[in-house]
């Protein structure tokens, strides 16, 4: 028996061999190899995003659903790197700082990211492009600016005339220098960005000069290392270029206002003024709710004739885009929240002062055909406030001033970026 | 022990049929229906004509209509045998827009009893409870916000902004607010009225809303199917019935006037008819 068992092992052994250890040693030869190959991955770290949480306070559930488009989610690493970039006049492709254009240089954060009558460039507040052969001085805008506050909670549309919204089919825009392909569609911030680098008006440069100057940075900042954290790896594109800036203007929320802590019932009251100024805002006696009046953005984002003239020839218009004649003169109402820092005022800056834009629709307002209804008063010229109701409405349009936002370290000019004409 | 076996046999031919009789039948599922609205808006017996300056209305005031917009609430519908049920599961009310085509359909998402029924009803707005401030964040609704301070905290949003011009007594064409929402307790004078709350004074607010029921409006919920009632809001009966309403009188808003409001939901409650009710 015992032999038998003997020959029995000894004659398994050789198929044992066959059948089992051969396997085994493959297989054992594979994991040793994947093993190394699993060692050289840790030494690159995986591509890893932050998700970015939009700043809101704590039980202020108040906020419109936030639009951000489905292929640039907002990422801490890509508001990082469009903060770098918003504030960097190389992005208009040149390096003479006389030259130098960048996103902050009109939109200054103590102006709530707007131009402002101090501009030390722009000074009254009318911006212009770099200057080229067929504009030596610059071309101006053909409208002022409007701030870049709580873009992110607009679901209506960009820009006086709301032309840049979810529903516009159009790619690109000839006015404009955005080419007419993909991905320069004109629906969302990302538009915005493009326009404000290729437009005669604005940046006046191209895509390929913007792309290029950006990836010759190699120093403060990196821009190499910060598209990688913000992409998984170091292509600057375009593309890439405006989704970054989209996402750092989509950060810029705007809620501290004395105005927005009275409501939160953070603080006690207004100041007596303040409150009389609050009931001719909310009530029918000053009427500014009916544009101005939603709590949060203090703004529909719809568009209207507020009575500004009674002739009609800018092309920019609401009609402009609609191709509705009945939409001529109407323009989007610009959100009241840091209204005191946003001068000057309207689509043409032709007001400087709040107490002018308060004459406006007490006195002043001017009929025509496209007029809103909404302009009720007009027989009259306006609501005919009386001297001491101007007043308590402009104190409590100072109430909308939010200082938090516009002394916000984290929206401001990052302290390590050199342009080379610090 | 004969007695044992003579029982046994019944238990077990009775302990056989328990457990292989059928389950006892659940409640058998509801037979349902759904109902859903299209909403149109007429003038004199037409559809309506906006941006045009073509209407008189019963107090001779010549009139112009830019946009209505409006809120109802708590659809109720009412039984032959007197019952009634509130299609406000899934949502409690529909915003309708002329200036938004997509708004003038409304499917119901919640399901009804098949049967027949006789009468509609509806809430012009919303009830007090219902009209918090800040409930809606997103456009369009939320463009229809209503200051706190003019209707304090049942009083979030409008329940209608009817808009347009009229020519006023200069034979000015000039713009009404013809809006509804909650109105302040005012004393002969206008002038708002308090009172002590504590150590504090608070206004006294006016709740406007309104149900609107349409008798006689007959019609039958048949299994998996819809129905589509078709709901039209006279827009020229706002201004007459009881009470011929005078833009000349009123001026271009009422917002702080509640006896204009007052006129005005009592011109509401004849303003709606059912013009169809179909299979969808």
């Amino acid at each position: 028996m015992k032999k038998f068992k003997d020959i029995l092992i000894i004659g398994s052994i050789i198929p044992l061999i066959k059948i089992i250890i051969l396997p085994l040693s493959v297989v054992s030869v594979s994991l040793t190899f994947l093993a190394s190959n699993c060692e050289r991955d840790t030494l690159i770290p995986p591509f890893k995003e932050t998700p970015y949480v939009i700043d809101a306070p704590v039980g202020m559930a108040w906020w419109p659903t936030a639009n951000i488009p489905a292929d640039n989610p907002m990422t801490v690493e890509k508001v990082t790197l469009g903060r770098y970039l918003f504030y960097d006049g190389r992005l208009s492709g040149r390096l003479g700082c006389d030259s130098q254009m960048s996103c902050g240089t009109c939109h200054l954060q103590k102006n709530a990211f707007e131009v402002g009558l101090d501009n030390p460039r722009f000074p009254g507040g009318l911006t212009k492009g770099i200057p080229d052969a067929q504009y030596p001085n610059g071309k101006p805008t053909p409208h002022y600016m409007l701030p870049l506050i709580n873009l992110v909670f607009n679901n209506s549309g960009y820009l006086w005339n709301g032309m840049i919204n979810k529903n516009n089919p159009n790619l690109g825009s000839a006015a404009y220098k955005v080419p007419a392909v993909m991905p320069y569609h004109m629906k969302n911030i990302e538009g915005l960005v493009w326009m404000g680098i290729a437009a005669q008006h604005e940046m006046n440069t191209t895509v390929e000069k913007a792309v290029n100057m950006i990836r010759s940075i190699n120093a403060n900042p990196n821009y190499h290392e910060l598209f990688k954290k913000a992409y998984g790896d170091t292509a600057i594109t375009y593309d890439r270029i405006s989704k970054a800036i989209a996402c750092f203007i989509r950060s810029l929320v705007s809620y501290n206002s004395k105005y927005h802590q009275w409501i939160r019932k953070e603080i006690p009251k207004l100041d007596p003024s303040e409150f009389r100024g609050y009931t001719i805002y909310m009530s029918e006696r000053g009427d500014c709710f009916h544009c101005h009046g939603d709590p949060v953005l203090l703004t529909t984002n719809l568009f209207y004739n507020n009575g500004l003239d009674s002739l009609f020839n800018d092309p920019r218009d609401r009609s402009g885009y609609t191709k509705n004649p009945l939409d001529k003169g109407k323009y989007k109402p610009t959100t009241m929240l840091n209204i005191e820092l946003t001068a000057p005022y309207m689509h043409d800056g032709r007001f400087k002062t709040l107490r002018e834009v308060v004459d406006h629709y007490s006195d002043n307002l001017v009929n025509s055909p496209t007029i809103d209804p909404l302009m009720k008063w007009i027989a009259y010229g306006g609501t005919k406030l009386k001297e001491s109701e101007k007043n308590d409405l402009i104190a409590f349009l100072k109430t909308l001033t939010d200082y938090q936002f516009i002394a916000e370290p984290k929206f401001s000019k990052p302290a390590d970026l050199k342009t080379g004409c610090e | 022990m004969k007695a044992i076996k003579m029982l046994s046999l019944p238990i077990i031919v009775g302990l056989l049929f328990f457990l292989t009789a059928c389950p006892p039948p659940d409640d058998p599922l509801p037979v349902t229906g759904k109902i859903s609205f299209k909403f149109e808006h007429f003038v004199n017996g037409d559809t309506a004509k906006f941006d045009k300056l073509i209407y008189t209305n019963a107090a001779g005031n010549q009139w112009e209509l830019s946009e209505v917009q409006w809120f109802l609430s708590d659809v109720t519908l009412y039984k032959k045998n007197g019952d009634s049920v509130v299609l406000n599961k899934w949502t409690f009310y529909h915003y309708v827009d002329t200036d938004i085509p997509k708004t003038f359909d409304w499917d119901i998402v919640d399901k009804v009893d098949t049967g027949d029924y006789e009468a509609i009803s509806f809430v012009f707005g919303f009830k007090g409870e219902r009209n918090k401030p800040y409930m809606f964040v997103n456009p369009p609704e939320n463009q229809m916000f209503w200051p706190e301070y003019l209707g304090g905290s049942e009083g979030g949003y409008h329940y209608m902004k009817m808009n347009g011009f009229w020519k006023n007594p200069q034979n000015f064409r000039t713009g009404f607010n013809f809006h509804l929402g909650v109105g302040q307790k005012q004393d002969v004078n206008g002038e708002r009225i308090k009172v002590k709350v504590g150590n504090d004074s608070s206004f006294v607010f006016v709740q406007n809303w309104f149900v609107v029921k349409l008798n006689n409006t007959k019609f039958n919920v048949k299994q998996d199917k819809t129905k589509l009632i078709t709901l039209r809001m006279n827009i020229d009966s706002w201004f007459s019935t009881p009470h011929n309403y005078n833009h000349d009188i009123w001026g271009p808003d009422v917002m702080e006037n509640q006896r204009a409001m007052q006129q005005i939901k009592e011109n509401g409650f004849d303003v709606f008819t059912v013009s169809s009710i179909t299979d969808k």
